[in-house]
C-alpha cells in the first residue's frame, strides 16, 4: 500500500502519495505529471535501453487509479517523451491505455515535450484546466501571479541531510500559490529543489513533501536541511 | 636497466652476438642464468613465464631475445609488443630500452602507444609501426579494431605482458585476456612472455600465455631478495585501541625519515595519505622534502612527484597503492607501512620498493595503528619471512567486459558466433564460459536482449544471410572507441585552485556536504571551498585548522585469507604472547581470563549487556566485506527471531551487533542457510547493487561514461542508471546485465564465497561466552560503534524524527 499525506491547500483537500501521485478526493480526480512515456525508446543509442519503462509507468498509473478509486485522471504534460514516439507507441501499450480509459476518464494537458499528441491516444486533450479553485497546467504561468496553480515540468527532487548521510528522493514542493508535482515516469530523473531554476519559480517555498522508499514525509522548507545534488 | 655484477660461468655466454657481449663487458655486466635461459626458450619459440622479485633484471630478460633477434634479422614491421598495466611504466620501459639500442647502434625503433600518444603519431603507427611497441591493455583493444590490424600483427614474434599477476582476477585483466585471444588469431607465430612478481601458484598464470598452459616454460630463479621487516613498538606511548591514523607514532615516523636517505611511507587509503602528510609537515622542523602521491591527484601532480623522486630531490613520499606497481626510479632505503598491510603479497611488493637492487636488503618498518593491527603486523612479519603468499583470486571472466569486446570485434570485422565462441573460450578467464552465457551476451550486444519485443531500428549488430554479425552504423563505432576500457569513474568532481591549476579529483558525495568557507585537505594542502561550477570545485588556499578529510570510495582492501589464518594462529599460541610488548600481552592475557581467545577450531561469540542494549560480538576474521554482509544477514535473522536488532559494526577481524533483546543461543544464528533468501532480497534492494549495475552497464555499453554534452547543466541528459536498474529488475530479473551485476557484487563487495567458507568451517563449532561486561578484545569494536551501519527501519525512524523535530521547530 502506498501511503499518503493529507494537505489542505486553498481550502482543497489534497492527498499526496509516496509514488508522486496527487489525489483530490472531493473531485475523485487523480493527477500525474511528467510520465515521459517511451523515454527509453527515445534515448536508446549505443544499445537499446530496457524498454520496460512504458509498461512499468502504465502499470503504476493503473494501480494509482485503482487504489484511489479515481473517476478521472489528469496527466499534467510531458506524458510522452516526444511527439514522435507517441505516434509509434507499441500496440500492447496503446491497448493498455485504452483499457485504462474504459474505467477512468483521461485528460491530457500538453507539455513542452508533447505539444501535439496523436488523436488515437484515448481521452480529452487540452492546454490547461481549472477545477474548483485550482488551475492545472504543465508550466508556470508568467504574465501574472496565479492564485493557485498546480504544475509539473521541473521534476523536483530533494536531498535531505540526515546525521551521517544524505537521502535523495523526488518531492512535491509548494508555497501559498503554487504546487509543483514530482515526475511520475519510471525513467524520469529530477532537479534539485535548491537549483536556481526551481528557486526562480518557487521563490518562497514553504513545504516539501519528500518521497523515500515508499514513504512520504513532510518538511517545512528550510535551506539548512537540504543539500544540492549535482544530478 | 641496471645489471648487478654476477659471477657466471663462461659456458653461459653462448648465443649472444658479439656486439651484445662487448656491450655487457663495457658495462661490467653479466647475464643471470635465467636471462640466458630466456634466450634459449626464445630460440625454441616457447612461451615463458618469468617469476622474479624486483631488481632481478626482469625487463631485460623479457626484451633481450627480441633485441638479439632484431639485431640479426632486421626486418620491417612490428616484432615485439609489450603490454603494461601502467601507462607510465610503458613509457619508462621504452625510455630504458633506447639506451642499449643507442649504445649498440642497433637498427631498432622503439615507440609507445597509450591514451596520451598524439593523434598524428597514432596514425603513423598504423602504417609504419616500430619494431617494438609499448602499450596498455586499452590501447591494444583499440588497435585490434583497426582495419589494418591483420597486416600490422601478422608477423609479430613476441608478446610481453608485464606485471601479469596484477591483471588476474579483475576486469582489466579480463579485457586483456580477450584482446590476447584475438591477437593470437592474427599473430599465429607469436610467443608470449609473462613477467610476474612472486606468486603462490604459477599455474594460475600460464593459461594466459598459451592455449596449452603445460607448454609454457616457468622460470622462477631462486633469487631470494633479503627483506628485513620490523614492527615499531614505542615504549613511551599507548597503542591506540581503535582508529587507523597511527598519529600516536608521528614523531617516531619523523625520526625515521631523518635517519634515512629516502623513505617511502605507504598508507592504505587516500584519506590517510592526506592526513599523514599534514601530520608529518606539522612536525617538519628540519624542512625535510616530503611529497604526496595518490590516485586522486591530477596526473601532472603525480608525474612531478615521481620525477622529483627519481632525481633524488625528495626525502620522503607519503603514498597509497598508486606506487605499488611499476617503476623503479628511486633510491629508496626505507619503506614504512602505516596501518595493517592486509595481505602478504602486497606487503612484499611494497617492501621491494626499498633497496631495489637485488643484492641490497629491503628494509621495512610496520607501524600498526591500533591493537588488532599490531596482531596483524606480527602475522605479516611471519608471513613475509615464510613467503606465505595468498592465491590470486580465481575469477570467471566478467560478462560486461565480454559485451564490450564483442562490439569491438564486430567493428573490426563481421564475425560468426560459433567461431567467436571458440576464440573467446581460449581466453584464460573465459575457459568455462557456457554457450548460453555467450549467446545471452551476443543477444544483448545486438538487440538489447529484452524479452519484450523491441523496435528493430535500435539494433546494434545484425545477422547477415551468411550468419555473420556486423555493425549497423558508424556512430556505434565512434562511441565504442570513446568508451573502451573497464575503469568506470565513480561520480567525481575536479578540484581547481581559483585561477590556478587542477589539483585532482574528489568524490561528488563529499562535495555535497561542503558549504562555502569550509576547509578540507587535498593534494597535501588545506583548501577553502569557494564554489561549484558545473563539474569543478573551486577552492583557494586556507590556513584554517581542523579541515575536513575527503571521503574516498574503495581503496580499503579486506584482510586476506592467509593473513587472517596467521592472526588466528598467533592468538591461540600463548607462547607468542610472552614475546609481545607488555601492553599487548596484558590485553590478551586479560581476554583469556575474562572470556576466551579466538582460535583456529572454533568461532568465538561473546554476548554481554551494555547500557540498555545487548551486544553480540563474533571474532570471525573474514575481512570487512564478508563481515558487512554477515552483519546484514544476521540482523535480518535477528529481526525475524524477535531480538530487535538496532545496528552493527564490521571490521576486518570481527563483527558486533546490538539489539534490544538478548541473544540467548547464538549458535542458532550462524548457519549455512543464512545465505538463503535474505541475501537475494537484501542484495536486490541495496544501493550497493545499483552501484555495481552502473559500472556493469557502462562497461557493457548500455550507458556512456562520457557522452558528449552530458555535463550536468541542470536538466538530465541521460537516464539515471538507478532508474534503469529498478525497471529492469521488476520486469526481467534474469537479464544478462543483472546476472553480471550480481556476480560482481558477490565477488567484490559482499565476498559471499568467503562468508560461505566461514559458515561451513565453523558449523556446529560456535563457542559462546556469555559475559557480564564487555571483553578486552571487544573494546576496539565498541569504539567503532559511532560509525555504525543502521538497519533500513532505523533510517525510517531517523527520517520521522527529523520530520517531527522540524515541524516542532517551525511550530507546525
Amino acid at each position: 500500500m502506498i501511503p499518503y499525506l493529507t494537505f489542505d491547500w486553498q481550502d482543497t483537500e489534497l492527498h499526496l502519495y509516496a509514488d508522486g501521485a496527487l489525489y483530490l478526493p472531493f473531485y475523485k480526480l487523480l493527477v500525474l505529471s511528467d510520465l515521459h512515456l517511451e523515454k527509453g525508446a527515445a534515448q536508446s543509442n549505443t544499445v537499446p535501453l530496457p524498454n520496460y519503462d512504458t509498461p512499468d509507468t502504465l502499470l503504476r498509473m493503473e494501480q494509482a487509479i485503482l487504489r484511489t478509486g479515481a473517476e478521472n485522471c489528469l496527466l499534467l504534460g510531458d506524458s510522452f517523451h516526444n511527439s514522435e514516439v507517441a505516434w509509434r507507441l507499441p500496440e500492447a501499450q496503446l491497448a493498455h491505455l485504452n483499457g485504462i480509459s474504459q474505467t477512468c476518464g483521461l485528460h491530457w494537458i500538453e507539455g513542452n515535450h508533447d505539444p501535439d499528441l496523436p488523436h488515437h491516444v484515448p481521452g480529452a486533450h487540452c492546454t490547461e484546466l481549472a477545477i474548483g479553485p485550482l488551475e492545472f497546467r504543465h508550466m508556470p504561468i508568467t504574465d501574472h501571479n496565479p492564485d493557485c496553480e498546480v504544475i509539473g515540468h521541473y521534476h523536483p527532487k530533494a536531498r535531505v541531510k540526515l546525521r551521517a548521510r544524505n537521502l535523495s528522493g523526488k518531492c512535491f514542493v509548494a508555497n501559498q500559490n503554487r504546487l509543483i508535482m514530482p515526475a511520475f515516469g519510471s525513467y524520469t530523473g529530477g532537479l534539485n529543489i535548491l537549483d536556481a531554476a526551481l528557486q526562480d519559480v518557487m521563490p518562497s517555498a514553504k513545504f516539501v513533501f519528500f518521497c523515500h522508499n515508499e514513504k512520504i514525509y513532510q518538511f517545512p522548507f528550510n535551506r539548512q536541511n537540504f543539500t544540492n545534488t549535482l544530478m | 636497466m641496471e645489471q648487478p655484477i654476477h659471477n657466471n660461468k663462461s659456458d653461459d655466454v653462448i648465443m649472444i652476438p658479439d656486439i651484445f657481449n662487448r656491450w655487457l663487458q663495457h658495462k661490467h655486466w653479466h647475464l643471470y642464468p635465467h636471462q640466458i635461459q630466456m634466450l634459449a626458450h626464445a630460440d625454441a619459440g616457447k612461451s615463458c613465464l618469468l617469476i622474479a622479485p624486483t631488481g632481478a633484471g626482469k625487463t631485460l630478460s623479457g626484451f633481450l631475445p627480441s633485441l638479439v633477434d632484431l639485431s640479426q634479422n632486421a626486418s620491417d614491421g612490428l616484432h615485439t609488443l609489450y603490454i603494461s598495466p601502467l601507462k607510465a611504466l610503458a613509457v619508462d620501459i621504452a625510455r630504458n630500452l633506447e639506451v642499449p639500442v643507442a649504445e649498440m647502434e642497433l637498427p631498432i625503433r622503439v615507440e609507445t602507444r597509450t591514451g596520451d600518444t598524439p593523434q598524428s603519431k597514432k596514425t603513423r603507427q598504423r602504417h609504419t609501426p616500430p619494431h617494438m611497441l609499448m602499450t596498455t591493455p586499452e590501447s591494444l583493444e583499440l588497435m585490434l579494431s583497426w582495419p589494418e590490424a591483420p597486416a600490422l600483427f601478422q608477423n609479430l614474434k613476441t608478446i610481453i605482458i608485464d606485471e601479469i599477476h596484477s591483471l588476474v582476477g579483475n576486469k582489466r585483466g579480463d579485457l586483456l585476456s580477450l584482446s590476447l585471444a584475438a591477437l593470437r588469431r592474427l599473430a599465429p607465430c607469436a610467443r608470449s612472455v609473462g613477467l610476474s612478481a612472486t606468486v603462490a601458484d604459477p599455474s594460475q598464470l600460464t593459461p594466459w600465455l598459451d592455449a596449452d598452459p603445460d607448454s609454457v616454460e616457468i622460470l622462477a630463479p631462486k633469487i631470494d631478495k633479503k627483506m628485513s621487516v620490523d614492527i615499531l613498538v614505542p615504549d613511551d606511548v599507548d597503542i591506540p585501541w581503535a582508529g587507523h591514523s597511527a598519529f600516536y607514532a608521528v614523531e617516531h615516523i619523523y625520526a625515521l625519515l631523518k635517519q634515512h636517505r629516502m623513505t617511502l611511507v605507504f598508507v592504505n587509503t587516500r584519506a590517510q595519505a592526506e592526513m599523514m602528510f599534514q601530520a608529518l609537515w606539522h612536525h617538519n622542523d628540519d624542512n625535510l622534502r616530503i611529497g604526496i602521491h595518490h590516485g586522486s591527484l591530477d596526473v601532472q601532480q603525480r608525474r612531478k612527484v615521481e620525477a622529483a623522486m627519481s632525481a633524488g630531490k625528495l626525502d620522503a613520499i607519503v603514498a597509497t597503492s598508486s606506487l605499488d606497481l611499476g617503476i623503479d626510479w628511486a633510491d629508496i632505503d626505507l619503506v614504512i607501512q602505516i596501518g595493517a598491510p592486509k595481505g602478504t603479497d602486497r606487503l612484499i611488493q611494497r617492501i621491494g620498493r626499498a633497496g631495489h637492487r637485488l643484492d641490497a636488503v629491503s628494509k621495512a618498518i610496520l607501524i600498526p595503528a591500533n591493537r588488532f593491527e599490531m596482531l596483524e603486523a606480527l602475522a605479516a612479519q611471519k608471513n613475509v619471512e615464510a613467503r606465505n603468499l595468498d592465491r590470486l583470486p580465481d575469477h570467471a571472466g566478467a560478462l560486461d567486459v565480454l559485451a564490450q569486446h564483442l562490439t569491438g570485434r564486430a567493428l573490426a570485422n563481421p564475425f560468426h558466433p560459433d567461431d567467436m565462441f571458440a576464440q573467446i573460450t581460449t581466453a584464460a578467464p573465459y575457459h568455462s564460459l557456457t554457450r548460453d552465457e555467450f549467446d545471452s551476451v551476443l543477444d544483448f550486444v545486438s538487440t538489447g536482449g529484452y524479452a519484450l519485443e523491441h523496435y528493430t531500428q535500435f539494433q546494434k549488430l545484425v545477422r547477415g544471410v551468411d550468419g555473420a554479425y556486423r555493425l549497423t552504423n558508424k556512430q556505434i563505432a565512434t562511441r565504442w572507441r570513446m568508451n573502451v576500457g573497464t575503469i568506470v569513474e565513480s561520480a567525481v568532481m575536479k578540484v581547481r585552485l581559483k585561477n590556478g591549476p587542477v589539483l585532482g579529483e574528489i568524490e561528488e558525495y563529499f562535495v555535497q556536504n561542503l558549504s562555502a568557507g569550509d576547509s578540507f585537505i587535498f593534494a597535501g594542502r588545506v583548501l577553502e571551498y569557494v564554489s561549484t561550477k558545473v563539474n569543478t570545485v573551486e577552492a583557494r588556499p586556507s590556513n584554517k585548522s581542523e579541515p575536513k578529510v575527503p571521503a574516498y570510495n574503495g581503496g580499503r582492501l579486506p584482510l586476506t585469507v592467509n593473513m587472517a589464518e596467521t592472526v588466528r594462529e598467533l592468538l591461540q599460541d600463548t607462547a607468542v604472547h610472552k614475546s609481545l610488548s607488555p601492553q599487548l600481552s596484558h590485553w590478551l592475557g586479560l581476554q583469556a581470563y575474562r572470556s576466551a581467545l579466538p582460535n583456529t577450531r572454533e568461532l568465538l561469540v561473546e554476548t554481554f549487556p551494555r547500557g540498555q542494549k545487548f551486544y553480540l560480538v563474533a571474532y570471525s576474521f573474514a575481512g570487512r566485506n564478508a563481515h558487512q554482509t554477515l552483519g546484514l544477514l544476521l540482523t535480518k535473522r535477528m529481526e525475524r527471531l524477535g531480538y530487535e536488532p538496532l545496528g552493527f559494526v564490521a571490521t576486518d577481524y570481527a563483527i558486533a551487533i546490538w539489539s534490544l533483546k538478548e541473544v540467548d543461543a547464538p549458535n542458532r544464528l550462524f548457519n549455512a542457510d543464512l545465505l538463503g533468501d535474505d541475501l537475494e532480497e537484501w542484495m536486490a534492494e541495496s544501493s550497493m547493487l545499483k552501484r555495481c549495475f552502473r559500472q556493469v552497464a557502462t562497461i557493457a555499453g548500455l550507458i556512456d561514461q562520457n557522452a558528449p554534452g552530458s555535463e550536468k547543466t541542470g536538466r538530465q541528459v541521460t537516464i539515471n542508471s538507478d532508474l534503469i536498474y529498478d525497471v529492469l529488475r521488476r520486469h526481467q530479473p534474469d537479464h544478462m546485465l543483472l546476472h553480471a551485476t550480481r556476480a560482481d557484487a558477490a565477488r567484490n563487495l559482499t565476498d559471499i564465497r568467503r562468508l560461505a567458507d566461514l559458515l561451513a568451517r565453523f558449523d556446529g563449532a560456535i563457542r559462546h561466552k556469555r559475559l557480564d561486561y564487555v571483553s578486552p578484545l571487544a573494546v576496539p569494536l565498541m569504539l567503532e560503534v559511532g560509525r555504525e551501519s543502521v538497519t533500513a527501519s532505523a533510517v525510517e525512524t531517523m527520517l520521522s524524527e527529523l520530520e517531527n523535530e522540524l515541524l516542532q521547530e517551525a511550530g507546525l
